[in-house]
């Protein structure tokens, strides 16, 4: 299937290059979108079943192949309206790069090859670049190069890393690079191999994952792209990044380097959290201050990780709810562009006064993503304070500093837009109709519902990734 | 045979590192393709002929004509000759180079395995730290994109010093990764060329907070 899917999606996509015209380029742009909610439901019916022998339908693999359907669906109904002036050869370069970033992500998420995980990582880097230079801005050209750039430099050292991490001392040789017989082969592997591995591996990996120290081409990426496209980078390619990492972590879990891996998460997730705290007060722009929450959220899942089993659950509803909310929250960027003409904040405010059901849903959004309750990312990270409080206190203190810290500045600059006088320049904008809110108001609407109920299918997907028991399970949440 | 063609490899190492004139980049970077294959050819354990054409194809047709060629063009198009004036002089790149040797030999020395060539290790890890000087010395985007692809040089030694043998996948996905990274940063480098009116590292400072 996973083959007739990649066949089927470039079809699509070299469609939209041969025949760019404007109803036609949505069309095709639609048929994938349902080809890729098919494929989704097509994994979570066939768990665990091995596809053309490099791909597997794994739990975890299901959880984010279902997320990004839905992302990539609200994506692709916000870029019809930013792409709706564009010249045909744009718009359709727009939607070719949007379905190949797609099927990479996809290829990502199913790859069980370290080595295939990694030539879909860095053709995720070439789709994401064209997306990011879609407005050809002096800016746009600047994050581009960076981005390309550095990732390819980050993608390399982890490539160095994984070859340190498939040297096999009995033979010399790299044979099956499947990450299960990668595990059970890190037994036999010096640990300071592994160790140069895991670092080098995290440090490349962090280009896409948003964590220190290669985050801030994720910023600029997010900064300069369209609004459609920041949502889906800044979740479904930054879960592509945490997958690749996961998947490469999970095999190390229990090699003689774990308690030095945890202490090596846990230094990388307090570092991104510290450069978030301080970027964030420093922030003139709105999109910025959403990028470095991402690098704040995905701090705190590699702290999570450092924790077992019940730390990657937890991690695992971290970065769920953190997809639904920040990808709302980016969507709705690019309704408020429309209205103040501006991410700046300085050139901006008002936005009560001018679009106030606008208004409310972008304050509803930030509330969910700082975790006050009813967000989902409340039960996550109180979870993670609970595990934290329970004898390491110290840390809890940092981490309770620092998020405070981001607190404040998430809170202070979106105010500054949302309450105020408006500015003479704006007080003539377009109404914005209701359907425009809708992707927000269902995926802050599901984070809120992950708050107080997780499925029972969701759990069992989660529990599988961690390998806690679904009796253990509900005695962490404590919810039955 | 072997030894000696590390020692070229080292050489043109510290060689790219100290001269000036990117046409040189572009010579040295397309002896090192030659070397390479020179040094894939002695590290072969098993001889098959699909392994021989990949060793070909990624060495001699790609680093040593395709790549060199392509960044010819982009010499040609950007009119660019030389580094940035206040770039890190080449004296003070080679001391930069003689520590990376001494901590290549070190890192050698601590990672020492018996199925690990040694030798081969320290070349490695000496290319991957060229690579990163040049990025950090030079001030023109061009010695960036010239530091990316020594690191890739890195990248190759290292499947042969570490691996010996990788599947035809992870060739042919290694190869398609450089090409198109090559690809798409030229033309992003021509255009910021044209863009910006120059290819100062430096003048990509735009996006800040």
């Amino acid at each position: 299937m996973v083959g007739i899917y990649f066949i089927a999606g470039l079809i699509i996509a070299g469609l939209i290059l041969i025949y760019p015209g404007k109803r036609s380029s949505l069309v095709y742009t639609f048929a994938f979108i349902v080809l890729q909610a098919a494929f989704s439901v097509y994994a979570l019916l066939n768990r665990d079943r091995v596809d053309l022998r490099y791909f597997t339908y794994d739990a975890l693999a299901v959880v984010f192949l279902l997320l990004m359907s839905l992302i990539a669906a609200a994506s692709f109904y916000h870029s019809i309206g930013y792409v709706r002036d564009d010249s045909r050869r744009k718009r359709a370069f727009f939607f070719f790069s949007f379905i190949a970033l797609n099927i990479s992500l996809t290829g990502v998420y199913t790859a069980n090859n370290i080595i295939v995980s990694w030539i879909f990582i860095e053709l995720t880097t070439l789709s994401a670049a064209v997306l990011i230079n879609h407005n050809r801005s002096l800016t746009s050209l600047e994050a581009t190069w960076k981005y390309v750039f550095i990732c390819s430099v980050g993608i390399a050292l982890a490539y160095i890393g994984i070859l340190f991490a498939s040297a096999n001392p009995g033979t010399g040789q790299t044979g099956d690079m499947s990450f299960e017989s990668l595990k059970s082969s890190f037994a036999g592997i010096d640990p300071v191999y592994l160790k140069i591995a895991f670092v080098l591996i995290l440090t490349g990996y962090s280009s896409k994952l948003e964590v220190f120290p290669l985050y801030t081409i994720g910023i600029d990426a997010n900064y300069v792209a369209p609004a459609p496209v920041s949502a889906f980078l800044s979740t479904a390619l930054v879960n592509g990044g945490f997958i690749a990492f996961f998947r490469v972590f999970a095999s190390m879990t229990d090699s003689p380097i774990t308690e030095w891996m945890n202490h090596v998460l846990l230094i990388t997730g307090l570092l991104s959290l510290l450069a978030s705290a301080i970027y964030m007060q420093k922030a003139s722009n709105l999109k910025r201050v959403f990028a470095y929450s991402t690098v704040e959220h995905m701090g705190l899942v590699l702290i999570a990780l450092s924790f077992g089993q019940t730390g990657v659950y937890i991690a695992l509803i971290q970065i769920t709810v953190h997809s639904l909310i920040k990808s709302g929250l980016f969507f709705h960027a690019g309704i408020l562009h429309r209205v103040l003409k501006s991410y700046k904040i300085s050139k901006t405010g008002g936005y009560l006064a001018l679009n106030p059901a606008g208004a409310v849903i972008l304050l509803s959004g930030v509330i969910l993503i700082t975790a006050i309750p009813p967000s989902g990312l409340f039960l996550s990270e109180f979870l993670l304070f609970k595990e934290m409080i329970n004898g390491h206190w110290l840390l809890f203190l940092a981490v309770a500093v620092l998020l405070t810290l981001i607190f404040y500045g998430i809170f202070n600059k979106n105010l500054r837009m949302i309450m105020g006088n408006p500015l003479p320049a704006h007080r003539q904008t377009d109404s914005v109709p209701f359907s425009e809110y809708f992707s927000q108001i269902v995926l802050f609407g599901l984070a809120v519902i992950a708050c107080f109920y997780l499925p029972d299918f969701l759990t069992g997907l989660f529990s599988s990734i961690s390998g806690l028991d679904t009796h253990l399970v509900q005695s962490v949440l404590n919810l039955k | 045979m072997g030894v000696l063609l590390y020692v070229l490899f080292g050489i043109s190492l510290v060689y790219i590192a100290a001269t000036e004139k990117f046409s040189n980049y572009i010579q040295v970077y397309m002896i090192q393709g030659f070397l390479l294959f020179g040094i894939a050819l002695t590290q072969l354990e098993n001889f098959t002929y699909i392994n021989l054409a990949f060793i070909l194809l990624e060495t001699i047709l790609f680093k040593s004509l395709v790549v060199p060629y392509m960044l010819r063009k982009i010499l040609e198009r950007t009119g660019i000759r030389n580094v940035h004036k206040r770039s890190l002089p080449g004296n003070y790149t080679v001391i930069i180079m003689i520590i990376a040797l001494g901590v290549s030999l070190l890192l050698a020395r601590i990672l020492a395995l018996p199925m690990v060539d040694s030798a081969f290790l320290v070349i490695a890890f000496l290319t991957l730290f060229t690579g990163l000087i040049l990025i950090s010395a030079r001030k023109l985007i061009f010695g960036h994109l010239v530091g990316f692809l020594i690191i890739e040089n890195s990248v190759f030694l290292f499947s042969i010093a570490i691996g010996k043998e990788f599947p035809l996948l992870v060739n042919a996905g290694i190869l398609l990764d450089i090409f198109i990274a090559v690809l798409i940063m030229s033309i992003f480098l021509t255009r910021i060329g044209h863009k910006m009116g120059g290819f100062e590292a430096e003048s990509l400072t735009k996006l800040t907070d």
